[in-house]
């Protein structure tokens, strides 16, 4: 009996804690709600710590460029599963009445989109590479992650034009992985190098095998796509087993960590790059965010600080209104808006268009950029 | 109430899952780690015979319960070498198997980058995809999944089912084949898993393999033990304790910059207090 009373009480408390939350949250507020479904806890959560880092300094920026504009951004963690990905978004949107949602990760924006389009709630994917995040209907779902098949050209490129011939490339077994693995063998076929595809898993840290079997092959460059950690261990233990070539990766390496974690041996790698922070308007954001961070920014935190910047530059062109009709109708329209990643415009499935892809490298620790 | 009705729907997914395992777990005391390999083939089967060949989300269903119990059947045959700890570690290892075929096989489940566009029930015109219809259709079969375990539990299989958790020896020497009743059990928690992987396919519209890796087998083991081995109001109490659990912690107000990983320390914390003031779960017959 006690037992029951006491669950009985318990449920009441959340059931009231929903009510309760739900309610005052609706009525007190004049300010347009707009959430952050991030991992902030978990294996991606120094992406979604990064991504939040961008987004309080873009709300700053808003701030004191439309001093009038009353926007709220509420976090919600991802956790980086699409379950409860949908947790978070239906407390978001159930409970704190958004309007607009910013999402990181494909599986978490893909989980999302249905649910964000039923509810004409818009949605701005970020670092969210999947192809099949835009297929189907378009309504209010946008994306502003390059896909890998803009990435891989200038990659591949790159190698046609130096030379090489033979590339052994290591992908995570997720969305991310596979799409850049499946831009690689596109674009292969009407180059000159052969790839060697190995896959590895997400919670891999051991790579020796994988590495063994590669240096038996003799590739005479490496291209890396997954975790920052797992790079620097395979960095590390290439150089174990005496395993000397070009590693080549992309964008999700330019990380502190790799700096820290791999030192001498991340020297001289290339990786493919979306946010040029040596033009004017990154330069102001790269100085505010290792003012306020002391570290460098990621381009997780350059993607989530844009998708920010347009969902507020959008409500200024709507003239403050709680209206994602008008904001999606804007953003469709939208033509060469310039930003820290490029001048930006939408395809006609919500597509980031015009986003600039440029070649980066590790010199005398630190990411500089790549000489053509 | 939107969000409430959601939680409501996943517990009455979950409420399946641990119903389903219960039976395995609590009632016969086959210490199984694999119950989210069959939870997925339920989804996967759903999923494909849905956007690819836009087969009727209840002939999907039933589709979903064949496979599953096919390989139950497979799977419990090879188990059924094993006691104790050897039979948790090679069920540990069938999930991470058939976790496997979901990643890789990519022709079929398209491997990671999951199946989107996963469209709601509809039944003869009659529409599901509101959540409110949605958990209505989730509470029907979750009542029909409880009474048939509880006829299952009451009934003189389900004593046999109890003398092999007690001692199995024992009842083999009255001449019990405890082996069919093993596999018969085993085939019919994974058939009941595969309703709850439908359910969940179509109402969260996009699946990927992360979400029936072996740490969802844990959580279905932890709602059987949190809520009570042997007891399927227990697997009900378990469901929604952890279901709500995790949700209530997200109105605790913390600093953005540390909320999240505070929540999931409050969360731990939350869970070895329990088990330390309650080991039986919250309505239990027994400790495993």
């Amino acid at each position: 009996m006690k037992l029951i009373m006491g669950i009985t009480v318990f449920v009441g408390l959340i059931a009231g804690l929903i009510y309760l939350f739900g309610e005052s949250d609706g009525k007190s507020s004049e300010s347009i709600k707009i959430g952050a479904l991030l991992p902030l806890s978990g294996i991606a959560a120094n992406y979604g710590e990064g991504s939040r880092e961008g987004i309080e300094i873009a709300k700053e920026d808003l701030r004191s460029k439309y001093p009038s504009m009353n926007i709220e951004v509420i976090y919600e963690d991802s956790f980086y599963d699409p379950k409860r990905a949908v947790d978070g978004y239906r407390k978001l949107k159930d409970i704190n009445n958004i309007l607009a949602v910013l999402t990181g990760g494909s599986q978490v924006s893909s989980a999302v989109k249905n649910l964000s389009d039923k509810d004409s709630v818009l949605q701005m994917a970020i670092w969210s590479g999947a192809p099949s995040y835009s297929a189907g209907s378009h309504n209010y779902n946008f994306r502003i992650t390059a896909l890998s098949d803009e990435h891989v050209p200038i990659l591949t490129n790159y190698i046609n034009t130096r030379n090489y011939k033979k590339l052994a490339l290591i992908y995570a077994n997720n969305e991310f992985g596979v799409a850049f693995k499946d831009s690689f063998e596109k674009n292969s076929k009407t180059s000159d190098f052969k790839i060697i595809p190995y896959g590895i898993g997400n919670d891999d840290m051991e790579f020796r095998t994988v590495l063994l079997k590669i240096k038996n092959e003799k590739p005479d460059s490496i291209f890396f796509v997954g975790l920052v950690k797992q790079f620097i261990n395979i960095l590390k233990q290439s150089s174990d087993l005496g395993i000397k070539t070009q590693f080549f990766s992309q964008w999700s390496v330019e990380d502190q960590q790799l700096l820290d974690g791999a030192r001498d041996l991340a020297e001289g790698v290339i990786y493919a790059y979306p946010f040029d922070e040596t033009d004017d308007a990154s330069a102001e954001f790269l100085k505010k965010y290792s003012e306020k961070y002391n570290k460098v920014p990621s381009a997780y935190a350059a993607e989530a600080y844009t998708g920010l910047i347009l969902l507020g530059e959008t409500i200024n062109a709507c003239h403050n209104k709680a209206d994602p009709v008008c904001w999606r109708d804007y953003l469709n329209k939208i033509k060469d808006l310039p930003t820290i990643i490029g001048s930006v415009s939408f395809d006609n499935k919500g597509d980031l268009k015009g986003e600039k892809i440029f070649l980066k490298t590790v010199k005398d620790g630190r990411f500089v950029k790549a000489e053509e | 109430m939107e969000y409430l009705i959601h939680l409501l729907i996943l517990f009455a997914i979950y409420g399946i899952l641990g119903i389903s395992l219960n039976l395995v777990v609590g009632y016969t005391g086959l210490l199984s780690v694999t119950h989210a390999a069959f939870y997925g083939i339920g989804a996967y089967a759903t999923a494909i015979l849905l956007t690819s060949f836009g087969i009727n989300f209840f002939v999907s269903v039933i589709f979903a319960i064949i496979f599953s119990s096919i390989m139950a059947l497979l799977i419990g045959l090879i188990l059924s070498k094993f006691d104790d700890d050897y039979y948790a570690l090679a069920s540990f290892g069938f999930n991470i198997i058939i976790f496997s075929v979901f990643l890789n096989w990519q022709g079929l489940t398209r491997g990671p980058l999951g199946i989107p566009g996963i469209p709601k029930p509809n039944f003869f015109g009659l529409d599901f995809s509101s959540n409110l219809s949605f958990l209505i259709l989730s509470l029907a079969f979750l009542a029909l999944i409880y009474f048939a375990s509880r006829f299952i539990v009451n009934s003189s299989f389900g004593r046999v089912l109890k003398a092999i958790r007690e001692d199995e020896k024992a009842i083999q020497i009255f001449g019990y084949n405890t082996l069919y009743f093993k596999l018969a059990i085993f085939v019919i928690s994974a058939a009941m898993a595969s309703v709850a992987g439908s359910l969940f396919a179509s109402y969260i519209t996009f699946i990927d393999p992360s979400s029936f890796w072996l740490m969802e087998s844990i959580f279905i083991l932890a709602i059987v033990i949190l809520g009570g081995l042997s007891n399927l109001k227990g697997s009900l109490l378990g469901a929604l304790f952890l279901i709500l659990l995790p949700e209530a912690l997200r109105f605790v107000g913390l600093p953005n910059d540390i909320a999240a990983q505070t929540r999931q320390v409050i969360y731990g914390v939350i869970l070895i207090l329990l088990m330390l003031y309650r080991p039986q779960g919250l309505a239990g017959e027994y400790k495993m």
